[in-house]
């Protein structure tokens, strides 16, 4: 038996025991997460320095904030979540209980991804762990400091019940080969596509959070001092290897310069003029990323940047003008700190060009304009869409975030992920007692009874017109009381 | 005939041209849809019973009302299902409107099977179009005469732009499934559905499936054996056995089973009359090919008939039927049975009743049978099914707040009523961001203090109360 064979049927088992439904062991394993965050703090900072090269306060606000956020959100939601929704009855249904069960599902895979490891990763498992799931948790080896701090995790989480399983594509492999109730997996497409397969052999369900070229397309009539630094902002950050990083910028010829210009400001304001010896810029992954992002660069124009040192991995933050749809850059997500920029005439051009490509994780739309924002939520389709800002919406619990079409199925985030790792079971209470109702259904039939039996058990009924009238008419019995015995 | 391909995308450039997105158009569809099932009662009950001997009452209760319903469910409820749903903010994104919108997916396949051929493609299709869609059909070739009929209502009343019926059997299926699809919707076997789910891992396309399983039925402790026998009997033989969410087998103590046999007998006789082969309430067994498949595993089954067992091959008619005295092993226990055997077996407690169904596959539909509510609450708190009903069988499956659907091997996905729409729709989580407040925005800028983000911990965990929750359903 390999050893991932092993780990899930450990899992399974300890699943089996049922100690993970009470809301109890949840809130506790939720809790013991929150701890481990912040007494390892240290250990995980440091290992996204040597990852990402991210910044102690960058990893702090992008990987742990929302990450905190979700854990605390989870613990003081956890009772209503967890708890019954009753749902709407018919007259036959009337006297019973009819509601929607939450249930875990049993042992979810969850395999992360290397841009936000901590994120991605461990915000599905606090939506496991909230659901009573068990889960078995695969961190990518490409950011692989960090997986190592993951592996730390058994120390604080119950080990059994959540163990990580690190390694490469042959330990991933192996692991797929298992049953597993839920496969929640962050990557690319390709990858998914072989996920799903995996995943039709055992019948399991999965969600995909992939990725795409989310475009960004900015109105020539709006604020472009300040549309160009949340797009600079939401490009660089992790030097632009972010799923919902604006891919490319849409917008007509005649703002091209300004929009160059204010962007050029905005990379000196944020990472001064020197970005690689800057803390807060980061690296590329890995050299295999670098050469694949300095590779699309070919046939494209440069405005700005360009710079860059195979040895560190270091791109600087780079703007592309005049590109044009064939060229490399726009043939594949760019995950890196390239932005090109594509002109076209206004709005109309701007939404065929992006229906005619995937559907991408993220949209954005800069504009002063209500008609122009509306028409583009209108006529386009993504996974999520911000108009004048980028990424911010990750930051929303309340909002689904995830994929459609090539981009992905599924979606999470506070109560979503919940919802996404449990099975919403329908249930309804009835008693073995009104059966002289029951008869309208029983054979033999008959016109008359059919005609019954068509009204008792399909109409719905409006309970709360119910309790209004039963209201009204108590009201009435009352009156007529109160006139009968003391107003003669 | 039209091919395949010219099918889709005729569809395809339907849904792209936006004439399926208004509300008009999806109201004006459904309303069509009611029409169709309204004028034409009498061509679908005939088809039905061409198909499979369905009694009048089942067809009409089970088949045509059931989806009447649901359509009329739709149009009352598409205005509001259709909203946005507002979402709570935080100090950060104070004055911003964040809202998840539904939008449609695209072209869908809808795959039904052939035991309620109205109302598994149907169903399906009510959502599909409430949620702005275009729909491709695939009824099931086994339930010719209503896969013929549905062929020829559905252009009648519906767009032809915008939904297609395809014939055809596992071949042209096959086929199908190499077209990308933006949801498939699949309602069958388990066997199918794991080459429904590999075709679509390839587009990457999202599927529901509605599978079956076993669905076990305990009963135990204190109860009316007579109203809980009635209500087994009705559930179990309904459409002679062949439900989903039909009870598969029974499972109590040998005391309970000595009770429920005479009962048992008592109700069939009393729904179906002595001779049950000349009542016009009892179904048939769909194909001989499925007919012998019944046969060929009570053949190999261990147990004993006490009930029925008597069969007609010209008619395809198989009695109601109760076998005891069965292993785990038994023939009968290794698939579901679709048809009309009860196996009952014994077992000495409820703790040995719920290990036996918890050492299977979670079925589509969980039944137990007590007056004891502790006893039902037990089986629910400890085992996992798709749904759950407490005293009856199959009629948890008509009320449209519960979503319906499986869970393992049983399915993935849910639908009826508002979930269907959900099933067809995409969440769009959408936020329209303020040009102010940039002081706020600005505490995310480089170069990263350790101020600002105790600030934006502050700002992005307050919440905004009394804005509404988005939710499912």
């Amino acid at each position: 038996m390999s050893q991932e064979q092993l780990v899930v049927q450990k899992a399974r088992r300890a699943f089996q025991t049922g100690r993970s439904k009470p809301l109890d062991y949840r809130i506790q394993q939720l809790k013991k997460l929150k701890c481990f965050i912040a007494e390892k703090q240290k250990e995980i900072t440091d290992a996204l320095k040597k990852d990402l090269n991210k910044s102690e306060n960058g990893t702090k606000f992008y990987e742990l904030l929302g990450l905190e956020g979700e854990i605390n959100l989870a613990i003081s939601k956890l009772s209503e979540w967890a708890s019954p929704r009753p749902v709407d009855k018919n007259l036959l249904t009337i006297s019973d209980e009819v509601y929607v069960l939450p249930e875990p599902l049993g042992v979810v895979l969850i395999i992360g991804a290397w841009n936000y490891p901590f994120a991605v990763t461990f915000q599905p498992l606090v939506g496991a762990i909230a659901a009573g799931n068990a889960a078995v948790i695969k961190p990518s080896e490409v950011s692989a400091h960090t997986a190592k701090v993951m592996e730390l995790l058994p120390l604080y989480l119950d080990p059994e019940m959540y163990p990580v399983v690190t390694g490469g594509v042959p330990e991933t492999q192996e692991l797929l080969k298992q049953r597993f109730d839920y496969i929640f997996y962050t990557g690319n497409s390709t990858v998914g596509k072989l996920i799903m397969e995996a995943a039709a052999q055992h019948l399991t369900p999965v969600t995909l959070e992939l990725g795409g070229k989310s475009p960004c397309y900015i109105d020539k009539n709006c604020d472009l001092a300040v549309a160009c630094r949340r797009i600079t902002w939401g490009k660089y950050v992790n030097c632009g290897q972010t799923c919902i990083a604006p891919d490319y910028i849409l917008c007509e010829p005649s703002i091209q310069d300004k929009v160059v210009e204010e962007i050029r400001k905005c990379i000196k304001e944020f990472y001064t003029d020197d970005p690689k010896t800057f803390t807060d810029y980061g690296r590329i992954i890995n050299q295999r990323q670098f050469k694949r992002i300095m590779a699309l660069l070919d046939g494209s124009k440069v405005a700005i940047g360009g710079e860059n040192d195979e040895s560190q991995c270091y791109i600087a933050p780079t703007v592309l003008r005049d590109v044009t749809p064939d060229s490399k850059v726009m043939q594949e997500e760019i995950f890196g700190p390239v932005l090109p920029i594509i002109p076209v005439n206004g709005l109309n051009e701007a939404i065929q060009f992006i229906n005619e490509r995937e559907k991408p994780l993220a949209l954005y739309v800069f504009s002063s304009s209500n008609k122009v924002i509306k028409q583009m939520i209108k006529e386009t389709s993504s996974g999520g869409l911000v108009a004048n800002d980028c990424l911010i919406h990750f930051t929303l619990s309340d909002l689904p975030f995830g994929g459609v079409g090539n981009s992905g199925m599924g979606h999470y985030h506070g109560k979503y992920t919940f919802d996404q790792l449990s099975h919403l079971r329908g249930c309804l209470i009835k008693k073995l007692n009104m059966e002289r109702v029951n008869q309208m259904r029983y054979p033999p039939h008959s016109d008359r009874k059919l005609n019954w039996a068509r009204v008792l058990f399909l109409k719905q009924v409006n309970l709360s017109r119910w309790s209004r009238l039963a209201h009204a008419a108590v009201l009435v019995a009352l009156a007529a009381f109160v006139v009968k015995r003391f107003l003669r | 005939m039209e091919s395949q391909k010219k099918v889709i995308e005729r569809l395809r450039a339907a849904f792209r041209s936006g004439v399926t997105i208004p509300q008009h158009f999806r109201l004006t569809q459904l309303k069509a849809l009611l029409s169709l099932l309204e004028e034409n009662e009498t061509q679908i009950l005939e088809a039905m019973h061409k198909d499979l001997a369905k009694p009048k009452f089942e067809a009409v209760l089970s088949e045509i009302d059931l989806v009447v319903n649901d359509v009329c469910f739709a149009i009352n409820n598409l205005h509001s299902w259709m909203q946005p749903n507002y979402v709570g903010t935080n100090l950060a994104t104070k004055l911003d409107d964040c809202f998840v919108r539904r939008e449609p997916l695209g072209v869908v396949l809808i795959i039904g099977a052939w035991n309620y051929p109205l109302q598994l493609i149907l169903l399906p299709l009510i959502g599909a179009i409430a949620a702005g869609n275009c729909a491709l059909m695939k009824p099931s070739e086994i339930s010719a005469a209503t896969e013929k009929l549905l062929a020829d209502l559905i252009p009648r009343y519906l767009s032809q732009e915008c939904f297609a019926v395809m014939c055809g059997g596992a071949e042209e299926t096959k086929q199908l499934l190499e077209n990308r699809f933006d949801h498939i919707f699949y309602t069958g076997s388990q066997a199918v559905a794991r080459s429904i789910l590999q075709a679509a891992a390839v587009h990457l396309t999202p599927v529901t499936l509605e599978l079956g399983g076993k669905c076990p039925c305990l009963i135990y402790g204190r109860l009316d054996i007579k109203a809980a026998a009635k209500r087994l009997v009705w559930a179990k033989y309904f459409n002679a056995g062949q439900s989903c969410v039909a009870p598969d087998y029974v499972l109590c103590t040998v005391e309970m089973r000595d009770a429920l046999l005479p009962a048992i007998t008592q109700a069939i006789e009393e729904f179906y009359g002595s001779q049950i082969q000349k009542s016009v309430d009892y179904g048939r067994i769909v194909t001989d090919r499925h007919w012998d498949r019944l046969i060929d595993l009570l053949g190999k089954s261990e147990g004993k008939v006490v009930i029925g067992g008597e069969i007609d091959k010209e008619e395809k008619y198989f009695a109601p039927t109760v076998i005891i005295d069965l292993q785990e092993s038994d023939a009968l226990m290794q698939e579901e049975i679709f048809g009309p055997i009860l196996p009952i077996i014994t077992i000495e407690s409820l703790e040995q009743g719920i290990n036996f169904i918890n050492q299977r596959e979670k079925p589509l539909a969980l039944y137990a049978f007590s007056d004891e509510p502790q006893i039902v609450t037990t089986v629910l708190e400890r085992t996992s099914s798709g749904g759950f009903c407490s005293n009856d069988g199959i009629v948890h499956m008509t009320l449209p707040g519960l979503p319906f659907g499986g869970v393992g091997a049983s399915g993935m996905g849910s639908y009826h009523g508002r979930w269907t729409f959900e099933t067809f729709s995409h969440r769009r989580g959408c936020m329209f961001r303020g040009w102010g407040l940039e002081r706020i925005g600005a505490l995310r800028y480089p170069p990263y203090k350790e101020s600002n983000l105790s600030w934006l911990r502050w700002a992005t965990t307050a919440k905004k109360k009394g804005w509404g929750e988005c939710s499912v359903l």
